[in-house]
């Protein structure tokens, strides 16, 4: 283990040490917090119940994250090509933007009932609104002098777009995407809570009214955990897809 | 610039953005009108300008609690994140050991812990401003602990010279190269609290615009729902655009299409 990752992974235990000495001598009671090996064990005894419902978020999660990554990578780039499209749209896009999107998931229930629908939808506004502003900030950054070279060698409009401006913006990208995919969790959870008979935001609510808080504190590190693992898997993209970008500077 | 200059240009940036605005809710109120979908599934523009006057009084008094909450959490998670910030950039143990925890549980869904702090704390306004501090902390301290970091060596090496006091270099240094940061990262908290405040406020409360939004939908008043998502929406919006305004007051020497993060 190197000694940048010791530290954190001593103060890590010192902490869960710390946790555990106060719910086993009584300083901290159970409904404050249930020990962490009480968490664990519930881990291990509703793995299936845990399992299921981590399904359904991340299925939510994902779908959102993509679809709504996808969409705005086209807006950003239809934008940034047509001046109108962007004088008429990309400032209401921004006004929409500073929206908390929590308050209309109960419009979404209404409209699309209790399904994965409305979920589904205001993952992807969020990843949307995420990605839309990196890209268009991504997209802008290109070399003016390489779009110029291009269109001295005769490169049409479509192919600077995407050879420079597109190219140009990947790291801007892989940056919202690392933010989005966070954002996707907690906005598929608090949906959850208000509609829905399955995912991670639905037992947290559940095991919390029925008072089985270990299980309700399992739910809520394996939501971390997916959240840590999406996290994870975009870093990876990252350095697959942008090896130039310093690491140090991106993280 | 002459005034009429700057005024044409007020009008190129409003207007295409004025027209779209009218476009759509001429069409949503035709559509709505014209295809017969139920008034409790999707309003009117129409009914839900006419259940904002209604219902104002209510509207009002529960944007205060939400705008209290999520101010309260703005300050002290701002305020706390500052201080730890500050220890962060001095102590080479906390930065090694502490701090990569912070790091991580910035991915960690914090919101999903509303449940669990309304075990705690009850249904009244602490539990909402708790989880508001949460993220504006995480927020804070690592936008925080890069701005402090982000001076220039010539400058710092300067206020090494035998002189030179640590608190000097704290205030006279560091702080002023970390403004930039500290705006970008009222912004995001500036979001963040509000939304952990509605969302909180769904989980368990009495009042607040989350408690609203819910009894409205419960009660299959769409109209009023509507209006109470405007309001919100309206909060975030205000919220933004106010320390966006400050930002501009304050940091005159910066550019416009600067952010850090």
């Amino acid at each position: 283990m190197t000694t940048s990752a010791r530290n954190p992974v001593i103060a890590a235990v010192l902490v869960l040490c710390a946790w555990q000495l106060a719910t086993m001598t009584g300083l901290l009671q159970f409904y404050v917090l249930p020990r962490p090996t009480a968490v664990a064990a519930a881990m291990v005894d509703h793995a299936s119940v845990l399992e299921r419902h981590g399904r359904a978020t991340l299925t939510v999660a994902v779908v959102g994250f993509l679809l709504g990554v996808g969409s705005a990578v086209l807006v950003a780039m239809a934008l940034t090509y047509s001046r109108l499209a962007r004088a008429a749209f990309y400032p209401g896009l921004l006004a929409l933007r500073t929206l908390p999107f929590v308050a209309i998931i109960p419009i979404l229930v209404i409209v699309m009932g209790t399904g994965y629908e409305p979920r589904i939808t205001i993952c992807a506004i969020g990843s949307f609104f995420v990605t839309l502003v990196n890209m268009m900030r991504g997209l802008r950054s290109a070399d003016i002098e390489v779009d110029e070279l291009m269109h001295t060698l005769g490169a049409s409009g479509l192919q600077r777009l995407v050879k420079v401006r597109l190219f140009a913006s990947l790291p801007y990208l892989m940056a919202a995407l690392k933010v989005a995919a966070s954002t996707c969790v907690v906005e598929a959870t608090v949906a959850e809570w208000i509609a829905g008979n399955s995912g991670l935001g639905y037992l947290v609510q559940v095991s919390g009214y029925t008072f089985q808080l270990d299980l309700m504190w399992a739910a809520i590190c394996v939501a971390a955990a997916l959240t840590l693992g999406l996290v994870a898997v975009i870093t990876l993209v990252e350095r697959r897809a942008t090896p130039w970008v310093p690491r140090s500077v991106s993280a | 610039m002459s005034r009429e200059r700057s005024l044409a240009r007020l009008l190129v940036l409003v207007l295409p953005s004025a027209v779209v605005l009218v476009l759509v809710l001429v069409g949503w109120q035709l559509a709505v009108q014209s295809s017969g979908v139920s008034r409790l599934v999707v309003p009117t523009p129409t009914s839900v300008a006419g259940s904002l006057a209604d219902h104002r009084v209510e509207l009002w008094r529960n944007s205060i609690v939400t705008l209290s909450e999520a101010l309260g959490g703005l300050l002290l998670g701002t305020g706390f994140a500052l201080l730890c910030a500050v220890a962060v950039v001095y102590s080479p143990l906390l930065r090694s050991s502490a701090y990569p925890l912070v790091l991580a549980a910035q991915a960690i869904p914090l919101v999903a812990l509303a449940p669990v702090l309304a075990i705690w704390l009850g249904t009244g306004m602490l539990p909402k401003v708790m989880l508001a501090a949460f993220l504006a902390y995480t927020v804070t301290l690592v936008i925080m602990v890069k701005g402090l970091g982000a001076t220039d060596e010539p400058t710092l090496e300067l206020m090494h010279t035998p002189h030179g006091r640590r608190s000097q270099e704290l205030f006279l240094v560091r702080v002023p190269a970390s403004l930039p940061f500290l705006f970008t990262a009222l912004k995001l908290s500036a979001s963040a609290a509000v939304v952990a405040a509605i969302a909180a406020e769904y989980i368990g409360s009495l009042d607040g615009l989350g408690f609203l939004i819910q009894t409205s939908r419960k009660h299959l008043q769409t109209d009023f729902l509507w209006a109470t998502v405007v309001v919100a929406g309206a909060i975030g919006m205000a919220s933004y655009g106010a320390l966006a305004l400050l930002e501009r007051r304050v940091l005159r020497w910066q550019p416009d299409d600067v952010t850090h993060a």
